[in-house]
C-alpha cells in the first residue's frame, strides 16, 4: 500500500516536473534547438532566420544565449561584421549584468537556477571575445579585433584557473595585434603561449621589435618553409560540436531532490587536421605549419568544475528553504497544498543552458605558402575542403580563412 | 470597514501612480559641451575636452613662417583602448578646429581615400608618408588613444570600483625632413563605482 502510494507520488512529481520545466524554459529552448539543429546540419543561414523571426518571443533572461547563437550563425552565414557586433553586444551584456540580482536570487531560491538571467560560463565569456576578434578580422577591421584582444586578455586574467588551455584565443590575440600593426602587444600575446606553439611567429615579431626571442629555435622545416614562402595563410578550423549539459539528480525518492548541471561523457573527439598543398602537376604534398589548438570540450568542463563550489552552496540554501516550505505544506490536508509541495520539490532541475553552436575544437594554423602552390586541401575525419590560393592577396599580410568540419 | 477598504484602494492607486510615473520614458535636450558621465567609460564629453586641449596646444606652439599655411593630412587616431571607440570623431573635430583657425589647409577625405586605395593595390598601404607626399602635403598629424583600466581586487564588498586612465597622444611630423614639429598629450582619469547587488 505504502509502495503504491510512493509510486503514485513519483509519477505525479514527474508530471509536475515536466510541466514546470516547460514553463521555466519560457518555450525558448525549442527555438534554440531548432536553430542549432539547422546549423549542425550545415544550414546556418536558416538557423539564423529562425532566431531572427523568434527574437521577440525569447525571454529576456536568455538574451545572452540569443546574442551568442546569432553571432555564430551570422559568422557561418558569411556575415562576419554582423557576427562581431552580436558578440560585442553579448560581452557588453555580460559586463552589464555582472552583479547579484535580488530578483533572480529570490526566484532561484524557490524554483531553480534555470529561471535566472543567463550570464555565461567563464569559457563562454572568453569565447565571446574570441569570436568577436575572428569576426572583425574576417570583416577587415583589425583595429576592432585588437580592442577585443585586449578585452579577452582581461578575461583571461580574471579566470586564469578556469581558462588554462585557451591557446587558440591567445594565438588569435597575437594575430589581431599583428594585423592592427600593434607589434609590441602581438609579441606579448605570442610569448604567453607555450614555447612550441607559434615559434616562427614569435621569432618574427621579436625581430620586428629589434630583439631576439630567447626561447627554443624554430624547427628547421618550418624555418625553411617560412623563409621561402610567398605569403602566409592563417586557417581557423572549427571541428566537432560543443558538449551539452544535462541535469544530474540526487533524491531520496519522495521528499527532496537536488540537481546539478553536468556534461555528458565525451564521444570521440574530432580527428587530426591534415593540410596538403597542390601545385598542379607535381602532386599533393604535406604543408608545414605552426598551430595553436583549444579543446573547447575540456575548457567547458573545467569552467563548470571551477563553479562547483558556488553551485553547491546555492543548492544547499535552496534545499533548506524548500524543505521548510514543503514541510509546512505537507502538514496540511488539502489537495492544493499537497500539489504545491510536489511542485516545489519537482521544480528542482539544473540549469542546462549553454552556447551550443560552438565546436568542440578550435585550431589556428599559420601556414607559409610555398611559391607555385595553387590549392590547399584541409582534411578532418575523411572530409576534405579545398582552398584556392591563386586569388589570395598575400602581399597585404596574412590571409585569413575560416573552415568548419 | 468599507471606509478602511477605500483608504487601502486609494493608497494602492497612489503607490501605483508614483511607480508608473518613475518608469515613464522621458527625453530632454542637453548641452553638448556640458560634462556628463554615467560611468567611467569614454564619452563625448571626454572627446570634446581632449580635442580642445590638443588643438589649443597645437595652435599656440607649432610655429611657421609668416603667411605660410601648410597643407596638413590628419590620419585616423589609432584606438589602443579596450573599448570600441570611433576615433574618426576625434580627427574630424581636430581637422575642423584647425581649418577654422586659418593656419592650415587640408585635402578632402575623398581624395585621401582614393589615394589610399591606389597605394593599397600597389602593396604600400602602410606608407603614410608616401601617400601624404603624393597629395602635396607638408605635414602629417597622427596619434593614438590609449587606456589603462584597473579593477578593485576580489574581496568582500558592496561596490565594485574601477579606475580608467585615457591618454591621447598626437604628433605633427614634417614630411620632408622627418622632424617632429609638435607633440603633446591630453589625459583624463576617472573612477567609477557600481553596486554588486541590485534588483
Amino acid at each position: 500500500m505504502q509502495a503504491g502510494f510512493s509510486a503514485t507520488r513519483q509519477r505525479l512529481r514527474s508530471l509536475v516536473a515536466a510541466t514546470l520545466a516547460l514553463l521555466a524554459s519560457g518555450c525558448a529552448t525549442p527555438i534554440f534547438d531548432q536553430a542549432r539543429a539547422l546549423h549542425h546540419g550545415g544550414d546556418s543561414a536558416a538557423g539564423l532566420a529562425v532566431l531572427e523571426s523568434a527574437r521577440d518571443s525569447i525571454p529576456d533572461r536568455d538574451r545572452l544565449l540569443l546574442l551568442l547563437e546569432q553571432g555564430t550563425l551570422a559568422l557561418y552565414s558569411g556575415d562576419p561584421d554582423a557576427a562581431a557586433q552580436h558578440f560585442v553586444a553579448a560581452s557588453d551584456y555580460i559586463e552589464e549584468h555582472d552583479r547579484i540580482s535580488l530578483r533572480d536570487e529570490t526566484r532561484a531560491l524557490l524554483t531553480n537556477e534555470a529561471t535566472t538571467r543567463y550570464t555565461g560560463e567563464a569559457n563562454e565569456k572568453l569565447l565571446a571575445h574570441t569570436y568577436a576578434m575572428l569576426g572583425f578580422l574576417l570583416a577587415g577591421k583589425p583595429e576592432s579585433a585588437a580592442v577585443e584582444a585586449r578585452r579577452a586578455n582581461k578575461r583571461l586574467s580574471e579566470h586564469d584557473d578556469a581558462l588554462v588551455g585557451a591557446q587558440f584565443t591567445r594565438a588569435l590575440m597575437a594575430l589581431s595585434f599583428e594585423m592592427a600593426g600593434q607589434f609590441n602587444d602581438a609579441y606579448v600575446a605570442a610569448r604567453a603561449l607555450p614555447a612550441a606553439t607559434l615559434p616562427a611567429t614569435t621569432k618574427r615579431l621579436a625581430a620586428r621589435l629589434g630583439s631576439t626571442d630567447p626561447r627554443p629555435a624554430v624547427p628547421e622545416a618550418l624555418e625553411n618553409a617560412t623563409g621561402s614562402a610567398r605569403g602566409e595563410l592563417v586557417l581557423v578550423v572549427a571541428s566537432g560540436q560543443a558538449p551539452r549539459k544535462y541535469s544530474s539528480h540526487l533524491h531520496n525518492g519522495i521528499d527532496w531532490q537536488i540537481a546539478f548541471p553536468a556534461y555528458r561523457s565525451r564521444v570521440s573527439p574530432p580527428g587530426k587536421l591534415r593540410l596538403q598543398f597542390d601545385s598542379g602537376g607535381t602532386g599533393a604534398y604535406d604543408a608545414v605549419s605552426e598551430a595553436a589548438t583549444t579543446d573547447l570540450d575540456s575548457l567547458a568542463r573545467r569552467a563548470l568544475e571551477k563553479r562547483a563550489g558556488t553551485l553547491l552552496l546555492r543548492q544547499g540554501l535552496r534545499l533548506a528553504a524548500k524543505h521548510r516550505l514543503v514541510d509546512e505544506l505537507q502538514s496540511k490536508d488539502d489537495l492544493g497544498s499537497q500539489l504545491l509541495a510536489f511542485a516545489i520539490i519537482a521544480s528542482e532541475v539544473a540549469d542546462t543552458r549553454g552556447w551550443y553552436t560552438l565546436p568542440s575544437r578550435l585550431e589556428l594554423r599559420r601556414v607559409p605558402v610555398p611559391p607555385g602552390a595553387t590549392t590547399l586541401t584541409a582534411t578532418v575525419n575523411g572530409t576534405a575542403q579545398t582552398i584556392d590560393l591563386t586569388q589570395m592577396p598575400f602581399d597585404r599580410g596574412p590571409a585569413l580563412t575560416l573552415l568548419r568540419f | 470597514m468599507f471606509r478602511s477598504l477605500k483608504r487601502y484602494v486609494a493608497l494602492a492607486i497612489a503607490v501605483a501612480s508614483l511607480t508608473l510615473a518613475g518608469c515613464a520614458a522621458t527625453t530632454r535636450s542637453i548641452d553638448p559641451t556640458s560634462d556628463i558621465q554615467y560611468d567611467a567609460q569614454y564619452s563625448f564629453s571626454d572627446k570634446n575636452a581632449i580635442v580642445k586641449d590638443l588643438t589649443d596646444s597645437l595652435l599656440s606652439r607649432a610655429a611657421y613662417g609668416s603667411g605660410e599655411t601648410p597643407i596638413l593630412v590628419v590620419y585616423d587616431v589609432v584606438n589602443e583602448t579596450s573599448e570600441h571607440i570611433s576615433t574618426s570623431g576625434i580627427t574630424d573635430d581636430i581637422r575642423l578646429a584647425l581649418l577654422q583657425s586659418g593656419r592650415y589647409r587640408f585635402i578632402s577625405r575623398e581624395q585621401r581615400a582614393n589615394l589610399k586605395a591606389e597605394l593599397a593595390e600597389q602593396g604600400a598601404s602602410a606608407q603614410r608618408e608616401a601617400s601624404a607626399r603624393k597629395l602635396g602635403a607638408q605635414l602629417i598629424l597622427a596619434g593614438s588613444l590609449r587606456s589603462i583600466e584597473k579593477k578593485q581586487p576580489r574581496q568582500w564588498r558592496l561596490n565594485r570600483k574601477k579606475l580608467v586612465y585615457y591618454s591621447l597622444n598626437l604628433e605633427l611630423t614634417d614630411i620632408q625632413t622627418g622632424e617632429i614639429r609638435w607633440a603633446d598629450k591630453a589625459e583624463l582619469a576617472r573612477e567609477s563605482s557600481q553596486p554588486i547587488i541590485g534588483w
